[in-house]
């Protein structure tokens, strides 16, 4: 920091005064002066100096953030503890994410600087999200792995089955899959696992570009659109920032947000210029182009975005009609052309499930008195996250909303996501969904408790109680977003006993498997067909421990498949072990039987993955 | 020669200027060097960033971040409707996709090139009186 001096007063001493700082000897000629220095009113941020201020922090941000990663250690399932990689990160990383939040809580206080806030939020959410490529050695999520087996099955096809059996939803709506299929194809590698780990970054700043251009149509305060960015940052656990297609269809819901509230809000809240209109033309274009790519990427965000439409045209002020009426028709020629098949099998249970609000509830959240304790905590980390920034929100909301430009359509915004909850039929992650799409403006309510709009630069207080906030909070986000990664990271032995299973799977085969976590239908995924037992009645599961192999064998037989595999690998028993789907011990006792059985023989055995397969003539 | 050279690509859109550019690149790791470590990030950044760069001549970002957002959005969406178009016809394999995303860019390159000249050769008038 650079102080401005004046020299205001000059006295001969005879002696030297060493111990005050601000007096110093000067000798001209014969003589000594004792000059005394003190601080004055002069212009606070000299335009060097902001910009040396400027480089330093962008220079430390920049290396905290690299030296973060680059020497985290490599973490094997086995190194996670109770509350997943949160209790195994070294204390060096702690050390970082605290000095990036104190530093930006600090800069957002007294350097309203565009570029420093901008870094720190960049910083963190790079330290955030980049963890799982930072520390594990292969993809995060058994879903991810299942997307890289679309993105195969177009390689190796040429196209996509509206009508196929196993992951249909992804063959109706293909737009994620088939721009994966190009980048791989054209990028010159042989599977996109090479790159779908780098996902939860990218989405990650992708989702805080669009927020910015978003949180700027409500205020001009950096501070507040930073904060807000901050807040979302560390807010964003539920998991829908890997390599899938609701990542590409958020990123594109808050781009169609944002074109709206910059391009076409008419009225009051308008802050368009000439040049704004001259330029609605083309960005009708561009919003049109938008909504069809989300139409053929993702089936539950263009119902969020004809809420959010409505919601804006009817009570927001949104005068032009027909984003609605677009995103309305190419939404149901999707439906039905293209997606037809989809449609016709699914709108039975879509009905059925729109009666069940309580269920959907019940089922998004898990009972306390089946899971094991490591469970328990995480759940409680994850609402204790939630609760607090939806809670902040609320407070933010009342007290600051005014402030806003344009809270009518903040508010819209926040609340239509309700709807999803309640006029939606996606089971149990329904919750998650709504959060996500309600975080946006919560974050930006949320900023607000601590920077009101029009209110004069804050002090050392709201340094202070901002920090509490963001460390403790990014703890909860952590807990939250790895808590459960014992269920959902991979060894390379469980890799080598899936690839070994697709490789050598004949087209009509079929696969028993505990749980659906491993590294699942990355390659070839058509041949195979899929039974999880966790997925069975408490009854049927109970009929099947008193005698694995015979039912293995029996299941195998009844659906006549080519090529009959039992797939066991270290995930399936974590996750069983968490959720409690078998009673303890029971892995093993099955292993057992199976080893034993001569109707099976062993393809594949390491520690962390066994592939048994049904002898031919057996059953 | 090179005066010219420089002078006509100085009177090239910004945009078409670094589409030609990443393209150029593109085709130099792509064609010179398959399976360089280089070919995947540059054919990301070529689709993820070459048809949305086509369109910021033609808007005001006074933010950097607005534009490059857009700009992002706008690639991966022109390139999302084109890969659509062939997976649901049956008709992907790597050679298409190729064919596809790069005649979807040339033809946004040339579209955007031809209205800067159409706005040029429209305000000439008004730069000579």
């Amino acid at each position: 920091m650079t102080v401005d001096l004046e020299v205001a007063e000059v006295t001969q001493e005879d002696q030297p005064v060493k111990e005050d700082p601000k007096r110093y000897l000067i000798e001209a000629g014969d003589r000594t002066y004792t000059v005394i220095l003190e601080r004055t009113e002069g212009p606070r941020r000299h335009p060097t100096n902001a910009a040396a201020i400027r480089r330093r922090h962008v220079a430390l941000v920049t290396l905290i953030t690299l030296v973060a990663l680059i020497a985290l250690p490599t973490i094997s399932p086995g190194d996670l503890g109770v509350l997943g990689l949160a209790s195994s990160l070294p204390l060096f990383f702690y050390l970082a994410l605290g000095t990036l939040l104190i530093g930006f809580a600090f800069a957002a206080s007294f350097h309203a600087d565009r570029p420093i806030l901008a870094a720190y939020v960049v910083g963190t959410a790079t330290i955030l999200h980049g963890l799982s490529p930072a520390v594990y050695e292969y993809l995060r999520y058994p879903w991810a792995w299942k997307h890289v087996g679309v993105v195969d099955f177009i390689q190796r096809t040429g196209g996509v089955d509206t009508t196929i059996e196993s992951l249909s939803a992804y063959h109706n709506w293909p737009g994620f899959f088939s721009f994966n299929a190009v980048l791989t194809d054209l990028g010159g590698v042989d599977t996109a696992v090479w790159f779908a780990h780098l996902a939860p970054i990218f989405f990650n700043l992708l989702f805080l570009g669009a927020l910015y251009t978003l949180f700027h149509r409500f205020t001009e305060d950096s501070r507040l659109i930073a904060t807000g960015l901050m807040f979302f940052t560390i807010g964003n656990w539920v998991g829908q920032d890997y390599f899938a297609p609701q990542s590409v269809a958020f990123f594109f819901y808050l781009v169609i947000v944002a074109i709206l509230m910059r391009w076409f809000l008419t009225g009051r809240a308008e802050i368009g210029s000439v040049q704004r209109r001259a330029e609605r033309p083309l960005a009708s274009l561009i919003l049109i182009t938008v909504v069809a790519a989300v139409t053929m990427t993702h089936q539950l965000t263009p119902v969020m975005m004809i809420a959010m439409l409505a919601g804006l045209t009817l009570l927001g002020g949104l005068r032009a009609k027909w984003p609605l009426l677009a995103t309305l028709v190419i939404t149901v020629l999707w439906l039905v052309t293209f997606a037809r098949p989809f449609v016709a099998e699914y709108i039975p249970r879509v009905i059925a499930d729109l009666s069940n609000l309580g269920g959907r509830l019940d089922d998004g959240l898990i009972d306390f008195g089946q899971v094991d304790t490591s469970q328990k905590y995480v759940s409680m980390g994850t609402r204790l996250l939630t609760a607090s920034v939806l809670g902040l929100a609320g407070l933010g909301f009342l007290r600051q909303f005014r402030g806003l430009r344009a809270w009518r359509q903040a508010a819209i915004l926040g609340g239509t996501p309700l709807l999803l909850v309640v006029a939606s039929s996606y089971g149990d992650e329904i919750l998650f969904r709504a959060y996500l799409f309600i975080l946006p403006m919560a974050a930006l309510f949320a900023a607000a408790l601590w920077f009101p709009p029009k209110v004069e630069p804050p002090g050392w207080m709201t340094t202070g109680t901002l920090t509490a906030a963001l460390v403790s909070l990014s703890m909860f986000s952590l807990v939250a977003m790895h808590g459960n990664d014992i269920q959902q990271i991979f060894t390379g032995d469980e890799l080598a006993a899936a690839t070994y299973m697709y490789d050598t799977a004949e087209p009509g085969s079929g696969v028993i498997q505990l749980t659906n976590s491993y590294p699942t239908k990355f390659k070839n995924y058509d041949n195979l067909k899929e039974l999880d037992v966790a997925t069975f009645s408490q009854a049927a599961r109970e009929r099947f421990l008193n005698d694995p192999s015979y039912w293995f064998e029996r299941w195998i037989t009844e659906e006549k498949f080519n090529d009959g595999f039992v797939l066991i690998t270290r995930t399936q028993r974590a996750e069983i072990a968490r959720q409690g789907t078998l009673p303890a011990g029971s892995v093993d006792f099955i292993l057992d039987e199976l080893r034993s059985a001569p109707a099976f023989e062993v393809l594949f055995d390491r520690d962390d993955g066994i592939l048994f397969l049904l002898r031919k003539g057996s059953g | 020669m090179i005066e010219l050279t420089v002078a006509w690509v100085r009177a090239l859109p910004t945009g078409v200027r670094w589409v030609s550019i990443l393209g150029l690149i593109y085709v130099l790791a792509f064609a010179l060097q398959p399976g360089s470590w280089l070919q995947l990030p540059v054919t990301f950044i070529f689709l993820a960033a070459c048809p949305g760069l086509l369109l910021i001549d033609w808007m005001d970002f006074s933010e950097v971040v607005v534009g490059i957002t857009m700009v992002i959005a706008s690639s991966l969406a022109v390139n999302i409707l084109v890969t659509v178009v062939l997976a649901g016809t049956g008709t992907y394999s790597p050679f298409t996709g190729m064919v596809a995303t790069i005649s979807t860019t040339l033809a946004l390159t040339y579209v955007s090139y031809s209205r800067k000249r159409l706005i040029d050769h429209a305000f000439l008038p008004m730069r000579v009186s």
